[in-house]
């Protein structure tokens, strides 16, 4: 994309946000925001038996660049698996958002991944938490 | 008046920086390649450098109406402020170490400040009313017996307004207190006479005035004494040592006799054209607020916060026409809040985020004002439309 193509797709974006709304009951979520800014955005995931992410949405408030960055982002990963959101570098958005357009931004642009990487991460521990708590579980009954 | 310097782009944002006047572009790759000496040595070669270090502090003095010996070159405004405050706090602070200054300074002064008072200097930041300007009262009202500096900007570079310097000047005249200005927007755009603003420190920058970046200089009343920040050589009277700027300088001072030479004309046909602006924006675009003073403002400082729409998608919209304008709004430029000055002013941050600063200069026609008339409306109203649709 040109320059012009890269603006009006952040336009379009932030004016007509895709995967906007709450994901009820969400595997994973995690709100995030630029302290004593306004920019705040709560990304939502679920995932699927195979570690891919079935749904991704988002919530927020803000300015264009980092409302527009989280709704291209919600498209972007769809059928991406854990491992490929975690080894997704902030380079590779700031790419896919337009570098020229965003590079003065960069901490809007990048809310929405460290959102949801932060989610994921979340959600991961809490897995092997339960599984933890399971094993704790099935030891306790065989000893009891 | 001035040559007009042609633009692809509808560049309005002249208070972010200006293009290098091409006189004074010649000149200064004269000296970057044939009269490359360094002006510090005494083989003839060198001395035609020192000649057009010199020759660019004299035109400068004479515009400022200041002795050469009271002038200071160095590396832009912001190192100008540093060393206005820093080096004048760390030479003062036997007599006391409490400071004065707005809530509307360029972060050059506010953070200059901030790194003081964590070094165990106290500062006062005096508010304004909703058109930023700094109450002369107010300053004399925060005077303490250990005051030894008050700085406040001659006009502010997001909304314009335009402090009234002379009267705080003349008040501090009779005190033991120093006054700095920041005068980066108004050198080569008002008339500034350091004697009639009564000032004892002044900064000012060349890019802001058709001249080159990098390069910038302090005006220091004799007798002032200040800590050099830079130590090395021992240039510019021991207070900003390393090999002078020179192509940089010498462009400087032509760019601001240039200015100068046009000021007024300048001044009225910009100020014209900003009053245009400001009366059919208000009229044309439903929720617009003019931020500043309505009429001691900078003559080519447009600025307005809008209602329901975010200033950088403002911004981006009117990139896509190739029009070049700025808003301090939350983020701009790796900022985290909404701009501090419009904050100042009053207004709600969801509002401040809504702004839009259009500043013109020397690459404008008057065909501009007719584009800028009719796309930006219509940006505003597409982009309102757009969102209210979600």
């Amino acid at each position: 994309m040109d320059r012009q193509e890269q603006i009006e797709f952040l336009l379009d974006h932030y004016e007509n946000p895709r995967n906007k709304g709450k994901l009820e009951n969400a595997d994973a979520a995690m709100t995030w925001g630029n302290p004593g800014c306004g920019d705040i955005i709560t990304m939502y995931a679920n995932v699927g038996p195979d570690e891919k992410l079935t749904a991704v949405t988002f919530e927020g408030q803000g300015c264009t660049i980092s409302q527009a960055s989280a709704s291209v982002l919600t498209e972007w990963i769809k059928g991406k698996t854990l491992a490929d959101i975690e080894s997704m570098g902030h380079e590779e958005l700031i790419d896919l958002l337009g570098r020229d357009v965003v590079m003065t931004r960069t901490r809007c642009a990048l809310l929405s991944l460290d959102a949801l990487k932060l989610a994921l991460k979340e959600y991961e521990r809490n897995k092997v938490r339960a599984e933890n708590n399971t094993t704790i579980q099935k030891y306790q009954a065989t000893q009891n | 008046m001035p040559t007009r310097i042609p633009s692809a782009k509808i560049y309005l944002d002249h208070a972010a920086t200006t293009p290098v006047d091409p006189r004074a572009a010649a000149l200064m790759q004269s000296l970057g390649n044939e009269k490359f000496a360094n002006p510090n040595s005494s083989y003839l070669l060198g001395q035609e450098s020192r000649r057009a270090v010199e020759d660019a502090r004299r035109k400068i003095s004479k515009i400022l109406n200041c002795a050469p010996g009271e002038l200071i070159f160095m590396g832009g405004g912001t190192e100008a402020d540093n060393l206005a405050i820093k080096g004048f706090a760390y030479s003062n602070q036997d007599r006391g170490r409490h400071i004065i200054t707005s809530t509307i300074e360029h972060h050059a002064v506010l953070r200059t400040c901030q790194y003081l008072e964590r070094r165990g200097f106290t500062v006062t930041y005096l508010s304004v009313d909703s058109t930023g300007l700094v109450d002369a009262h107010d300053v004399k009202k925060a005077l303490r017996p250990d005051t030894i500096l008050v700085s406040i900007m001659h006009a502010n570079n997001e909304i314009g307004t335009v402090q009234p310097i002379a009267e705080i000047g003349a008040l501090l005249a009779e005190t033991e207190v120093y006054f700095h200005t920041d005068a980066v927007q108004t050198v080569g755009h008002l008339p500034v006479d350091v004697q009639k603003l009564n000032v004892d420190l002044l900064s000012f920058s060349a890019h802001k005035f058709y001249g080159p970046k990098g390069v910038g200089g302090l005006y220091m009343r004799r007798g002032t004494v200040i800590d050099p920040l830079i130590h090395g050589g021992g240039q510019e009277h021991d207070l900003r040592s390393g090999t002078e700027n020179v192509a940089g300088i010498a462009g400087m001072g032509l760019a601001l006799e240039i200015a100068s030479e046009f000021l007024e004309e300048e001044a009225t046909r910009l100020s014209r054209w900003r009053d245009r602006l400001i009366k059919e924006i208000l009229q044309r675009i439903e929720g617009a607020r003019l931020t500043g003073h309505p009429t001691e403002r900078l003559p080519g400082t447009v600025s307005f916060c809008f209602e329901n729409v975010d200033g950088e998608s403002i911004i981006l919209k009117l990139d896509l026409e190739g029009i070049c304008a700025s808003t301090g709004a939350a983020c701009h430029a790796g900022e985290i809040s909404p701009s501090h000055v419009l904050l100042a002013l009053g207004l709600e941050p969801t509002l401040a985020n809504g702004s839009l600063r259009l500043t013109l200069g020397r690459t404008n026609s008057a065909s501009d004002l007719d584009c800028v008339l009719e796309i930006l409306p219509k940006a505003i109203q597409n982009l309102r439309a757009m969102s209210a649709a979600h």
